[in-house]
């Protein structure tokens, strides 16, 4: 495959799964990325981890590459090891965006490329935590089904869409790092 | 809504095997003589060298179709990578609503993908899905015979 790359399987995902069960109120906190005009992830939930610092607006942001943490980053604490354990797998040198997503059932992500120079500069990860057969994620020509505790790398800049036809929300923890190049 | 799924065969056996007794009871010829009995263990070992494509068709997640077929360079024609049926099916319920074309639509991306040049498909001549084959533009080639001589 040149579009994805299977980086880990076997993960332990479970603590956070119950984590997230447990704090239904992070859902949708922050919209910019569900609610923008265009977005293609119209049908999806977030809870942002890290994200670029908004607090002087979105036109305003000092640094496109840093992120900073979300304070549901530190009401999920389970998230470190995926995330870190995944930096130091990889020997990643910077940590950037680190969101959860949820896709519910019959639900979509339209067909898009992920442009823009953080996409240009960070490697995009999937970590699977919630993933059940009708799944298809697409990127190019290529389609997979994700499974729960696999960890992903996929080229966001080749033209990606997901479709849930599966029984169950998917729940993906995506985490941008920039790696040695 | 229906998607197809390019899925593994080894890993989806516990939720096709209630469904290939309905496939069996519709398509298979001579039953008061050949029961059903598949050698999962062949299967399985041709998935492990590569060597077997299986597209799921799901509804809501259920398995709701599938397509198996075996990949390998021609036996006469090495330089020519085939995809050559095994069994495909849809559930009665499902059909007539395309989801047919969709399956084989979703078999020829996946084998194009893996460099596949040459597929052959089939039919049974009681329960013929030959115009599925013609609506994608498939060239009939071939015709079958079969005799029983066990007894």
């Amino acid at each position: 495959m040149k579009n994805f790359l299977k980086v880990a399987d076997g993960i332990d995902v479970l603590p956070l799964l119950m984590a997230l069960k447990s704090h239904p109120e992070l859902w949708d906190q922050n919209t910019l990325r569900t609610t923008h005009p265009g977005t293609p992830h119209t049908e999806v939930s977030d809870i942002w981890l890290r994200f670029n610092d908004l607090t002087q607006g979105v036109g305003a942001v000092p640094d496109e590459h840093e992120s900073v943490n979300y304070p549901a980053f530190k009401a999920l604490p389970q998230a470190r090891p995926l995330i870190f354990g995944l930096m130091a797998r990889i020997e990643g040198e910077r940590l950037g965006r680190c969101l959860i997503t949820k896709l519910p059932p019959g639900g979509r992500i339209e067909p898009h490329e992920d442009g823009g120079s953080h996409a240009a500069y960070f490697e995009r990860f999937h970590i699977v935590l919630q993933s059940l057969p009708g799944n298809a994620f697409r990127c190019g020509d290529e389609t997979i089904g994700m499974r729960a505790g696999e960890v992903w790398w996929f080229d966001n800049a080749v033209e990606h869409e997901v479709i849930n036809n599966s029984a169950d929300d998917r729940i993906h923890l995506i985490v941008d790092i920039r790696t040695s190049r | 809504m229906i998607t197809t799924h390019i899925e593994s065969l080894a890993e989806n056996l516990p939720e096709l095997q209630p469904l290939l007794p309905l496939h069996y009871a519709e398509l298979a010829l001579n039953q008061d003589k050949v029961p059903l009995d598949p050698q999962f263990d062949v299967y399985v070992q041709r998935e492990e060298q590569g060597g077997v494509m299986f597209i799921a068709l799901r509804e809501a997640g259920q398995l709701i179709g599938y397509f198996i077929g075996f990949i390998a360079p021609g036996l006469h024609y090495k330089t020519c990578l085939t995809l050559t049926m095994d069994i495909f099916y849809v559930h009665p319920d499902r059909r007539g609503g395309g989801a047919g074309a969709q399956l084989f639509k979703a078999v020829e991306a996946e084998a194009k993908r893996r460099g596949v040049q040459r597929m052959f498909v089939g039919s049974k001549l009681h329960k013929d899905a030959s115009w599925l084959f013609q609506r994608l533009g498939y060239e009939l080639c071939e015709t079958y015979y079969t005799a029983w001589i066990g007894d």
